[in-house]
Order: C-alpha cells, then sequence, then structure tokens
C-alpha cells in the first residue's frame, strides 16, 4: 500500500522530507566528482538486495554509467534466500557486471560457524545441526543497561531463550562480524583489480548510531548515503524506480540463521521512529519533544512518555560515543592531543 | 563493612579498566561513565565480578545505570542484595 503515511519524507509538512529527486542529481554528481578526485576508474558495490546497497548501486549508475559500475553479491550459507536473487535481478535491471561469490567456505576455514556455534551451545548445550538463531537486545532504549539474549530454534520448531553472559555475547558478535570484514575484503579485492574506489552503503542511522563493523560494513572509499535517514533512504529508492520487491521489504541484519530485524538486534525502535528519535537527539529536542513526535508517527502502537523519550535519547548519547570509536583512525602517539 | 568493598570494587575497576595505569585517581562518587571508564561492555563485565565476587544475583529489575555508575553506588547495590539474601 502506497500512502502518504507511509512516506513521511515526502510530505511537505514533516521535518524529515527532502527532496529525492534533487538529492539523486546532487548525489550523481558528487559521485562522479569524487571518484574521479581518488583517481579512481569505476565502483565496486556489494549488493544485498537490500535497500541502502540498492539505492547505492542505482546511484553509481547514474554517476558513471553501467560499465563502470561492478556489483558483488557475498552470500554465505545462513544468507537468507532472496538476497542474492534480489542483488542479481538488480545488477541486470541496472545493466551491470556483477559476479556471486559465496562465501561459506572461507568462513568454515576461518571457524566463524565452529566458535560461534561453540559460544551458542555454552549457553544452551543442546543447540546443534539444523538449529536457527540469533540474538536480541534488551534493556538500552527501552530503559535500563543494554544486553543481549540469544533466541534459538530447534528443528521442530521449540524456541528457547537464556541470557548471554559476556564472554558468549563477544565470541557470537566476533563470529558474525567476520562476515562482513570478510565481505570488505572481497570487496576491496575486486576494486583493487579494476582500479575502482568501493562504495559504502550504510546510511544516517547506521553511521551516526555505530551499527557497523569496524574495517567490515564501516570501510569505504565514499558514502553517498550516510548523511540520509532511513526514510529518505526509501525516498531516494522511489525517485530511482527501484523495484518495488526491493523497496517493500522489511530491513534485516541478514547475519544471523534466524530472521532478525535491525531493531531486534541494536536500534531497539523500528526505523521509522529511530529516524524520528536521532532527528530529534541531533536537533536537541527534549524528551517530552521527542515523545510528542514519537506519538505522532503512524507506526508507533502505543503510547510513548517523556521517561520513555529520555531513555531513547540517552542511549543515542552512548550509541554515538561507540560509533566515533569505531569510526576513529588508529590512534598514534603523537595524535593531536 | 563499606570501606573494604568499596577498595575491592575499585581495585576490579582499577585492573579491569584502567589496566593497572597509573595516575587516574578514581572518586567513590564521581560517574565512571562520564569519565569514559565504563561503556555497556564494561557494565557487563561489572556485573560478572558482582555476581561472580559477592554471591549476588543482579536481576533483570536491577540492570540499571544507577546501581553500577559508582563505587559508592555499586557498593550500595551489593548491600542491599545481600542483606535481602542474609
Amino acid at each position: 500500500m502506497d500512502t502518504l503515511a507511509d512516506k513521511p519524507c515526502v510530505r511537505n509538512d514533516d521535518p524529515l522530507a527532502i527532496d529525492a529527486d534533487a538529492e539523486v542529481e546532487r548525489l550523481t554528481r558528487w559521485i562522479a566528482q569524487t571518484t574521479a578526485g581518488q583517481q579512481r576508474r569505476g565502483l565496486v558495490v556489494a549488493m544485498s538486495g537490500g535497500i541502502d546497497s540498492s539505492v547505492c548501486a542505482a546511484l553509481a549508475v547514474r554517476a558513471l554509467g553501467p560499465d563502470r559500475v561492478y556489483g558483488l553479491m557475498l552470500p554465505e550459507r545462513e544468507s537468507g534466500a532472496q538476497s542474492t536473487r534480489l542483488g542479481q535481478s538488480l545488477a541486470r535491471e541496472l545493466g551491470i557486471a556483477h559476479e556471486v561469490i559465496d562465501l561459506t567456505a572461507a568462513l568454515e576455514a576461518t571457524g566463524c560457524y565452529r566458535d560461534r556455534d561453540a559460544a551458542y551451545r555454552q549457553v544452551l548445550p543442546d543447540y546443534g545441526d539444523g538449529w536457527r538463531a540469533k540474538i536480541t537486545l534488551e534493556g538500552g532504549p527501552h530503559g535500563g543497561l543494554s544486553r543481549f539474549r540469544l533466541v534459538a530454534e530447534s528443528p521442530l520448531g521449540q524456541r528457547l531463550d537464556a541470557r548471554l553472559p559476556l564472554d558468549a555475547y563477544l565470541a557470537i558478535v566476533a563470529a558474525t562480524n567476520l562476515k562482513q570484514r570478510l565481505r570488505k575484503t572481497v570487496e576491496y579485492t575486486h576494486a583493487d583489480r579494476r582500479n575502482y574506489a568501493v562504495l559504502g552503503t550504510p546510511n544516517r542511522l547506521e553511521h551516526a548510531l555505530g551499527f557497523f563493523v569496524r574495517n567490515g560494513d564501516g570501510s569505504a572509499d565514499l558514502m553517498p548515503i550516510a548523511h540520509l535517514y532511513k526514510c529518505q533512504v526509501y525516498a531516494l529508492a522511489d525517485a530511482l524506480g527501484l523495484p518495488s520487491e526491493i523497496r517493500r521489504a522489511a530491513p534485516t541484519t541478514d547475519t544471523y540463521s534466524l530472521p532478525q530485524g535491525q531493531d531486534e538486534f541494536y536500534f531497539g525502535l523500528p526505523w521509522q521512529q529511530m529516524d524520528r528519535a536521532l532527528h530529534a537527539f541531533e536537533h536537541g529536542m527534549a524528551p517530552a519533544q521527542l515523545a510528542a513526535a514519537l506519538n505522532a508517527d503512524p507506526t508507533t502502537s502505543a503510547p510513548v512518555t517523556a521517561d520513555a523519550g529520555r531513555a531513547i535519547l540517552d542511549d543515542i548519547a552512548r550509541k554515538r560515543r561507540v560509533a566515533a570509536r569505531l569510526s576513529a583512525p588508529p590512534t598514534r602517539i603523537d595524535s593531536a592531543a | 563493612m563499606n570501606a573494604p568493598l568499596r577498595q575491592q570494587i575499585r581495585q576490579f575497576v582499577e585492573e579491569t579498566f584502567l589496566l593497572g595505569a597509573a595516575g587516574q585517581r578514581i572518586d567513590d562518587e564521581s560517574s565512571l561513565v562520564a569519565a569514559e571508564i565504563i561503556d555497556s561492555t564494561g557494565f557487563l563485565e561489572m556485573i560478572g565480578f558482582v555476581e561472580s565476587r559477592f554471591g549476588v544475583v543482579v536481576d533483570e529489575e536491577d540492570m540499571v545505570e544507577d546501581n553500577f555508575e559508582t563505587i559508592a553506588a555499586i557498593a550500595a547495590f551489593i548491600g542491599r542484595k545481600s542483606a535481602v539474601a542474609a
């Protein structure tokens, strides 16, 4: 269903509204100038079938033409079945050369699945072949200290969950971060051989709040949508005429074997509300103002109190400190004090 | 009883978060968050320390920053939990 409520960023009275056509034109020029300025001859884009990488790929093709954009689909055995299919279908539609490289064998060789499954079994000893799992966030934006639970489903459909102790949590995150880092390594290999730059696909929520992996998806030569709220990325997807299947899909992390929304694992709120919350934080709004903005959002089901607004803003402040650390250059002894 | 408790917590903070680096004086009442000594992962380490060293069970409702933000607050939290358990 296309309604105005689905698309706050094209409503003139909304503070997040943008002129999507003008922004596409501006980014198209910027990408061409920046790539040339970096003395690269084209762009490599990893295409997950998600909205962010799809918008980035389409912008890259507008900027440089299809002959100077190379698409990579980098699935592994736990990727959603539709990721590669959607990525390939968009690459064909954009008319770009592309390649599917399955990373499963490399992740097996580096112990990704083995180490992570050992951490799962530390908490849920029955976890084994045919099980699926994910981790979910508690506290944080909901108030209280951030902590995580492991949710696992047996082959027979039985669901178990348990609080994750720190060592198991760190082992699981390290193993799943390896997926992002391996992807980026492969992207740079293909960029090197063509003298291309690597296009980074984080949006503003991810970039500002640290939902990226250092030396993984947080690494790139240029990031054309890191200034755009998620709803603005969707507005660009419409302006670029991306396939409706891509524009309609709910964002997922595509990192765990059980389906997992970004809100469950990191943000704690659906992206529509996270857009509002980050905008409120960036504009110095009070907790009650954020609560009012969230209560006016059609995706908010239960009323948000000022106290809840304060917990969300406090959590954003914490996440921004994480983001700054994740994106900082290496500290040297002669770094400016 | 509280002074040695605070001393044990301070020692944990100095060894675990400051890695024994000399020169940083930690006041019992000053925020470990504001001083950028402890982050969300640090809180989980602190909770693990409190549970294993003092035999205190940290329940879901206890997992708020107020209970773990200063050495004094952590000591008071352990005191309250121990009194309830006793």
